[in-house]
């Protein structure tokens, strides 16, 4: 066998300076739970997420405004339902199989969150997770944290307790 | 709010009666009394729509044969207070009722809710109200706080 002109050394390092960016392996992950809203890509924080619920039956209140769907009894627990598409003026699919509520712990409550479909939960490395946009829409500013690049789309990560503080001081 | 509170079998007596087409019940302590629908040309007392004490859109569309009066004690005053049939004495199980959740106790319009239960024969919940704290029955009430009238036992 004729001896190679270079080593496996110099490969390996030919294929790094190729690859051009080196991976941190250390750098924190954050899961990403990712659904849609209409057009929109967006995402909590994994570690919000208690639950992702299928054909759960929604009981309407009396009183409730159209960003309140109503209720859900999730194994004796009774929990308020809310409409995301109308929290944030997006139009969004008619409820669908895909349809989901994504059950969503903050600081101070909990509460289903209605979501057109649910796509996938993913690890995010932290570093790679951008800064919203200067034409992000004023009113979207505040409750967004950040975006992610998933499956060629810009996902958007919401604030979880922006979105719920401000929601029930009947600001959002 | 007091519940009338049975510890051996651990059951709460409500009255339930319909509003706006929804099922709701108040504790039986806030009842004094259940009468057929007061006629207000009578004069003998004003009664206030239930719809209008829980702040509810839309007034209840039953015809009159289809309402009663609860007598209702606030601030030693009694105060007639219409609501839809069926009106009946239920018991429910402390395990059966449910706080209202938080972003629905913040954003409701309606008054009074306290707890949310679920009948065995019915998917809707019943929506159990506290009519002391509701701010519509202290409004009118202090309103009308000259007003007389007999409850019926």
């Amino acid at each position: 066998m004729n001896t190679p002109a270079v080593s496996l050394e110099q490969v390996l390092m030919a294929r790094q300076s190729i690859d051009g960016r080196i991976i941190d392996v250390d750098e924190p992950v954050v899961k990403q739970v990712i659904f849609t809203l209409g057009h929109l890509w967006l995402a909590f924080p994994g570690d919000r997420i208690r639950e992702i619920l299928t054909d759960c039956p929604v009981f309407s209140l009396p009183g409730c405004p159209p960003t309140l769907e109503g209720v859900i009894n999730v194994r004796g627990d009774i929990e308020s339902v809310l409409h995301l598409g109308q929290v944030l003026g997006v139009e969004t699919s008619p409820p669908s199989a895909k349809s989901r509520i994504l059950l969503v712990q903050g600081h101070s409550l909990r509460t289903g969150v209605r979501v057109d479909s649910v796509e996938d939960v993913i690890d995010v490395v932290q570093g790679s997770i951008r800064q919203p946009p200067h034409t992000l829409p004023e009113r979207w500013r505040p409750v967004v944290q950040g975006i992610v690049e998933f499956g060629g789309h810009p996902v958007t990560i919401l604030d979880v307790e922006y979105l719920f503080e401000h929601y029930r001081s009947g600001l959002l | 709010m007091n519940l009338a509170f049975d510890q051996s079998t651990s059951r709460f007596t409500l009255v339930r009666f319909q509003a706006g087409g929804r099922a709701f019940a108040v504790a039986v302590d806030q009842v004094r009394g259940l009468a057929a629908r007061t006629n207000p040309d009578q004069g003998q007392a004003v009664t206030i729509a239930v719809e209008t004490i829980l702040g509810l859109a839309h007034p209840d569309t039953q015809p009159p044969s289809e309402r009663r009066t609860l007598w209702l004690l606030r601030s030693g005053q009694p105060v007639a207070v219409e609501v839809s049939e069926p009106v009946r004495l239920i018991e429910v199980a402390v395990g059966h009722l449910f706080a209202v959740p938080p972003l629905i106790a913040a954003r409701t319009t309606l008054k009074g809710a306290c707890a949310l239960f679920f009948e065995a024969d019915s998917t809707e919940p019943v929506v159990l109200v506290d009519f002391l704290a509701a701010t519509g029955l202290v409004a009118v009430s202090l309103t009308h706080s000259g007003s007389t009238g007999n409850g019926t036992d």
